[in-house]
């Protein structure tokens, strides 16, 4: 990971965890910034070409630092779900990922202020058990070698029973945390998808199979995996593609070193597409002609229903019903 | 396509000098100059070049001005470039800094470009003042880290060509003149620039050509005339509504991005005229159900 620019908060001139992170970074040129809004806010940037050139902002977050998780994600099955975002985008570079057309900028934004996050959080559990989502809008364990935050969410984890915090990831840095004793209220969850998908779509992800033998790994360290196949992408062939997939997860990872799985087809709110599309023109998984409803974009009933149903299907020859987590756009509309 | 604003024709010599740009002469409310550039690889891009006079106002208009009668096409780039005054920080006279953080001298706004390209100088921020900068102490806090500029054009390019290009494709450099707003004489800013621009020129070039092989890379190819002829036809014989032409037209691009091609697809399903909008539309859904395949 290479920054040949850091925009710092003047607040944080000071700060030690910012200062941390631009030891990590001796060449490159700091600039010193408001706000981190000044810079990730411009309007007329290009989301794509800083991709290829990011640049890393240090802020301070502010305001509110918990959101309620939105009803287009997984809660499986929590009440109290949340998610909060420590760091904005993410080093890797999906072509169907939401947040090029969420944010205007494709540079990293990363919160050094963990411990107001925390202290959220501790008000949060007064209240009721709390299941958060920490590395929705990025990668976490990607960059754990940059900012050690994986590692510090864990060990505030373990103070606290009632929480349960899920870290997302398609990397295949659990090496990164491997001397850490795994927290039991922490799930390390891979994203997963068909090796043809990810080389086709996943820029700079790590491949399908280092990632299952990351999970594996992980595993059998004791942690508590999940496995996400989502978005289900639509491709020629998706039935055998889709199928050896998941029989090839079941060949590295035994299925009951599995706490669950999230299954969902790709959706995304059609504001967002049009971002997304304008972005990236020459995208096929963008430009796929999806239904338009409700303000989300997704596969036809008809194909969605398919897919989830045959992945459901293959997924159960491995693990039990209860495991398997649909998104559907039923539960999106509470029925 | 490359386009420059200089303050100033001594600032602007050594740029109509390289690339033999010649004046427009009907163009009368601002000098605007025009050429190619000749690259390293033998590629050619059209060089503007428009004097703005001094002043935020004047780079502002003059920008403005030069973007309109010639609208950036995708790859273009914009640089200005000229002398400025040395507020704090390291530099010496006739040294040149790639600028990554304007601010307005009364305004207080603050400006960023994107930097991509390894520059051959060093960066550094700059204050853009309507004023000739003399030593004052500033009004606002100078939160730099480095080097840090004066001029009085910088803020109202931005501000102008940020409407017409990408925050990452403009270029600031900035050769120090003098450091407290002494008077500089035309043969000194003369001689400082074409120093500067010496160890510029390449560089420039390279960005201009990335900027345009990027572009064109992300750019969807244009439909053939025969393909467009075949697509209206199709169209007609089924007598296809608006809204039916954009929705095939998004397939059969989908088509196109999955590796099909859109002409032989058109020319394999070539029908007879529908009797009627309803066959029309029933021939439409088979159609899009083979290009979402």
């Amino acid at each position: 990971m290479k920054f040949t620019h850091i925009y710092v908060e003047e607040k944080l001139k000071k700060d030690p965890a910012a200062a941390r992170i631009l030891a990590r970074f001796p060449k490159a040129q700091v600039i010193y910034v408001r706000h981190y809004k000044d810079v990730f806010n411009r309007s007329h940037q290009s989301f794509m070409r800083q991709k290829a050139h990011q640049a890393l902002i240090l802020a301070k977050k502010e305001g509110q630092l918990i959101y309620e998780g939105a009803p287009v994600c997984q809660n499986f099955g929590n009440y109290y779900f949340y998610y909060t975002s420590c760091m904005m985008n993410c080093i890797f570079d999906c072509e169907y990922c939401y947040l090029q057309g969420m944010y205007p900028s494709g540079n990293i934004v990363l919160f050094v202020n963990l411990e107001d996050i925390f202290e959220e959080v501790r008000r949060l559990l007064t209240k009721h058990p709390v299941y958060l989502c920490i590395s929705y809008d990025t990668d976490l364990l990607a960059v754990e070698n940059m900012t050690g935050f994986v590692k510090a969410w864990c060990a505030f984890a373990r103070q606290y029973e009632q929480l349960t915090v899920e870290i997302r990831t398609k990397s295949a840095a659990f090496d990164q945390i491997r001397q850490i004793e795994a927290p039991k209220n922490v799930i390390l969850a891979w994203s997963v998808s068909p090796e043809v998908i990810a080389r086709q779509y996943e820029h700079f992800a790590a491949p399908t199979e280092a990632r299952l033998l990351s999970a594996k790994t992980a595993w059998t360290c004791g942690w508590r995996i999940r496995l996400c196949l989502e978005p289900l992408l639509y491709i020629q062939g998706w039935q055998d593609i889709y199928g050896a997939l998941i029989r090839r997860i079941f060949e590295i990872v035994p299925p009951h070193a599995v706490t669950d799985m999230s299954v969902g087809e790709f959706r995304v709110s059609v504001q967002y597409l049009k971002t997304m599309r304008r972005q990236r023109p020459g995208s096929a998984v963008l430009f796929y002609p999806y239904t338009a409803d409700r303000g989300v974009y997704h596969y036809d009933r008809k194909l969605s229903e398919s897919m989830l149903s045959f992945v459901t299907e293959e997924l159960k020859k491995y693990i039990s019903k209860q495991q398997i987590y649909l998104w559907s756009e039923k539960e999106e509309i509470g029925e | 396509m490359i386009y420059i604003a200089c303050a100033l024709y001594q600032e602007a010599l050594p740029w109509i000098e390289q690339y033999q740009l010649k004046k427009r002469a009907e163009l009368t409310k601002f000098q605007i100059f025009e050429g190619t550039a000749k690259t390293a690889a033998q590629e050619t891009l059209t060089v503007r070049l428009v004097i703005t006079g001094t002043g935020p106002l004047a780079a502002a208009a003059a920008c403005t001005y030069l973007c309109t009668l010639f609208e950036p096409e995708e790859g273009s780039i914009f640089i200005n470039f000229g002398i400025c005054a040395k507020i704090d920080g390291e530099g010496e006279i006739g040294e040149t800094f790639i600028v990554h953080k304007v601010t307005g001298g009364s305004s207080g706004r603050q400006y960023y470009p994107d930097m991509f390209y390894t520059a051959p100088v060093r960066e550094a921020a700059l204050i853009s003042f309507d004023h000739i900068y003399r030593g004052e102490p500033l009004s606002q806090k100078a939160d730099t880290h480095g080097t840090l500029l004066a001029d009085m054009e910088a803020e109202g390019l931005f501000y102008s060509a940020g409407r017409f290009l990408a925050l990452d494709r403009m270029v600031f450099i900035k050769v120090i003149s003098d450091i407290s707003g002494e008077e500089v004489s035309d043969r000194t800013v003369r001689q400082l620039c074409r120093q500067s621009c010496g160890q510029l020129f390449s560089w420039i070039e390279e960005i201009a050509m990335q900027a345009a092989h990027d572009d064109a890379q992300m750019m969807p190819s244009v439909p053939g005339k025969e393909s467009a002829s075949l697509f209206d036809e199709l169209c007609e014989h089924m007598k296809a509504s608006r809204s039916m032409r954009e929705t095939l037209k998004r397939h059969l691009y989908y088509y196109e991005l999955c590796g099909g091609s859109a002409e032989a697809f058109l020319k394999a399903h070539r029908q007879a005229p529908c009797r009627s909008k309803n066959e029309g539309k029933a021939v439409m859904e088979k159609l899009l159900e083979c290009l979402k395949q």
